[in-house]
């Protein structure tokens, strides 16, 4: 691999590898398929969901960090296989009958790194749940994704999603985004 | 004006059976803003979200917007965040640091006591006699206990030390640890279409839901708390507690070992090795009593509208927003001294289990939902709602503690003692009613 100005975008074939890598893992999370999921992600995975407040444009705090703030989620490898293992308990009644979710990953860009086996990929998400009888929710997000390549496959290395709602506004949002 | 709803046929004497409109009805809910949430003591904050000169956070006393915010003076204050001019709200950030607050619509200005500094114009445009104190914002009666900041908007409410009762002694046991405790913030928050006394409730001494509700979480990271899976088994040792003013709790101590709790990991090692090395200086500074409680796991209610989980260390508000909804916001708990890796990895429990994606909290909302809305029915509304676990066996005396208590801890007697104090608090016009009511009951 020759080298690439890291923040220059991925070349064509590569960009259509990366968003294939999103639409598929949008299908499998859709489809409840959370262990071929897993099976994306990294070891290292760093799985953040930072809450957003409501500040001052002249307020001069730091962005939140998963240390210095609150967070929706925070999850690495383990935190992640606890969620799916509550899944696969059978005992998970608040999805069982089971939720309908379908999502619109959109706004692709994938740029090369200084690490020549990483890139940093932005996506724009919109995720409908629809729950029971008539329960809806709409769920808007911009995810900043590390990918890396390992053997051949790419994998997902860390995920910070920049979440649009302040209040959550359905009762929970126990969904991967 | 509609005549008031007769509120005192809504709840049953001995708050074991309940009226479903009072988890249903607009003028109820209105009832409960003027009389439950304008003349209780609301929590704030805690001084650790409002460290510096000029911090400032917003929040909700019911439906009353309110501004939090330490003075130049140090004195931390409150008052209603609605400008007196026009109405608009004056201050639209969650927090930050300000030695003013400017309302957007025509600029008047308050300082950080709420008393008006500036209006624009103001000599050339508004009557030589302008009285300006009378555009003051309406102030927060704010008292504290132990760092933790709540306010009341009725003079004639006993203390907030009163107010707070046995419940303070109890209170001591997380608060009174040498460098007392913190919140850290800034508070998740989250919609629910629910009546906020469902959760009140929940968390006042619902432990017969955990094994059940929660089985699939607690399966998967139960540790300790595994026994309670499937609601196979009354917990052992377990106890509950019920004040005069409403508030209670439940507690499971864990005796020679490190009581139950949710940690995992590395955090459950530095949480063991806290509790276990903390346990024998609560003994000597708080007594027997409250180090068996220091090493308990806990769920409890403030009334009205504050929850907490010690050993989950998860610290809520249940903000109202009409009969069928309101707001989860949700902090982390944790003691001052605790070391600061301990700290991060308790706001990551609390995350993963009582946060918005939380594990366990998520089981919670729908059945809150579920509790409220079957009340659409006409034929279901006017079908009662059932307290009565453990009627007739509460202990009102107790050699050990200052407050009633029940065994075992599956019970309801706190939850009766809640509805019997909002029936109380809604029933009586005065406060002087409403103590002499609550002293009468609790008298020994």
């Amino acid at each position: 691999m020759s080298a690439h100005t890291p923040g220059s975008l991925v070349a064509l074939e590569l960009h259509y590898v990366v968003q294939s890598f999103l639409f598929r893992e949008a299908r499998m999370l859709d489809g409840e398929q959370f262990r071929p999921w897993q099976a994306t992600l990294t070891d290292d995975i760093h799985y953040w969901l930072p809450i957003r407040e409501n500040r001052f444009r002249k307020d001069k705090r730091p962005e939140p960090t998963p240390e210095n703030s609150s967070s929706v989620y925070n999850d690495d490898y383990t935190d992640i296989e606890h969620r799916i293992q509550r899944f696969e308990t059978g005992l998970a009644w608040i999805e069982d009958p089971p939720s309908r979710i379908r999502r619109i990953v959109s706004n692709v860009e994938a740029e090369y790194t200084d690490n020549e086996n990483e890139l940093n990929v932005f996506s724009n998400i919109i995720l409908y749940r629809n729950r029971r009888q008539d329960e809806e929710a709409w769920f808007v997000a911009a995810r900043r994704d590390r990918l890396r390549l390992v053997d051949g496959a790419w994998y997902l290395a860390r995920r910070h999603i920049v979440f649009d709602q302040h209040v959550v506004l359905d009762e929970n949002l126990s969904v991967f985004l | 004006m509609g005549t008031r709803p007769n509120i005192s046929e809504l709840v049953r004497p001995d708050g074991g059976i309940q009226d479903r409109r009072i988890y249903w009805d607009e003028d109820i809910y209105q009832m409960e803003l003027e009389r439950i949430f304008a003349r209780s003591w609301l929590f704030l904050a805690h001084d650790s979200l409002v460290l510096e000169k000029g911090d400032f956070l917003t929040t909700f006393m019911g439906q009353d917007r309110v501004i939090v915010t330490r003075g130049q003076d140090g004195v931390v204050r409150a008052f209603l965040n609605s400008c007196a001019h026009r109405g608009n709200i004056i201050c639209r950030a969650d927090s930050g640091n300000a030695k003013n607050f400017v309302c957007n619509y025509h600029g008047w200005a308050y300082g950080s006591d709420g008393r008006i500094s500036d209006i624009p114009l103001k000599d050339e445009i508004y009557p030589k006699d302008f009285d300006t104190s009378t555009v003051d914002l309406k102030q927060v009666r704010v008292e504290s206990y132990r760092g933790f900041i709540f306010g009341t908007f009725d003079d004639s409410a006993p203390s907030l030390s009163d107010y707070l009762g046995e419940m303070g002694w109890y209170f001591d046991t997380f608060m009174d640890v040498p460098g007392g405790s913190e919140l850290l913030g800034p508070p998740t928050k989250v919609r629910i279409k629910a009546n906020w006394k469902f959760f009140a409730e929940n968390f006042i001494g619902d432990f017969y839901h955990a094994g059940w509700t929660h089985a699939a979480a607690i399966k998967v990271i139960g540790g300790a708390l595994m026994g309670i899976l499937g609601n196979q088994a009354v917990p052992e040792g377990a106890m509950q507690f019920a004040t005069k003013y409403g508030h209670g709790f439940n507690a499971a101590p864990g005796n020679d070992e490190v009581f139950p709790h949710i940690h995992q990991g590395h955090t459950a090692e530095m949480w063991e090795d806290w509790v276990r090395s903390r346990t024998p200086v609560l003994k000597e500074r708080l007594g027997e009593e409250r180090a068996t409680l220091y090493n308990a796991i806990w769920d409890g209610s403030m009334f009205p509208n504050t929850s907490f989980l010690r050993g989950i260390d998860t610290w809520k508000v249940w903000q109202p927003r009409g009969p069928r909804e309101l707001e989860v916001w949700t902090w982390t708990l944790v003691e001052r001294d605790m070391p600061e890796e301990l700290k991060r990895g308790i706001r990551h429990t609390n995350e993963k289990t009582f946060g918005v994606a939380g594990i366990l909290e998520g089981d919670d909302g729908e059945n809150m939902e579920g509790n409220t809305n079957t009340s659409e029915g006409w034929v279901t509304r006017g079908e009662p709602l059932n307290a009565e676990m453990g009627l007739g066996e509460e202990q009102l005396d107790s050699e050990q503690f200052p407050s009633m208590m029940s065994e075992p801890g599956d019970n309801e007697a706190a939850q009766r003692n809640f509805l019997r104090m909002w029936e109380t608090m809604m029933s009586c016009d005065t406060w002087d009613e409403i103590m002499a009511r609550r002293t009468k009951e609790h008298n020994k």
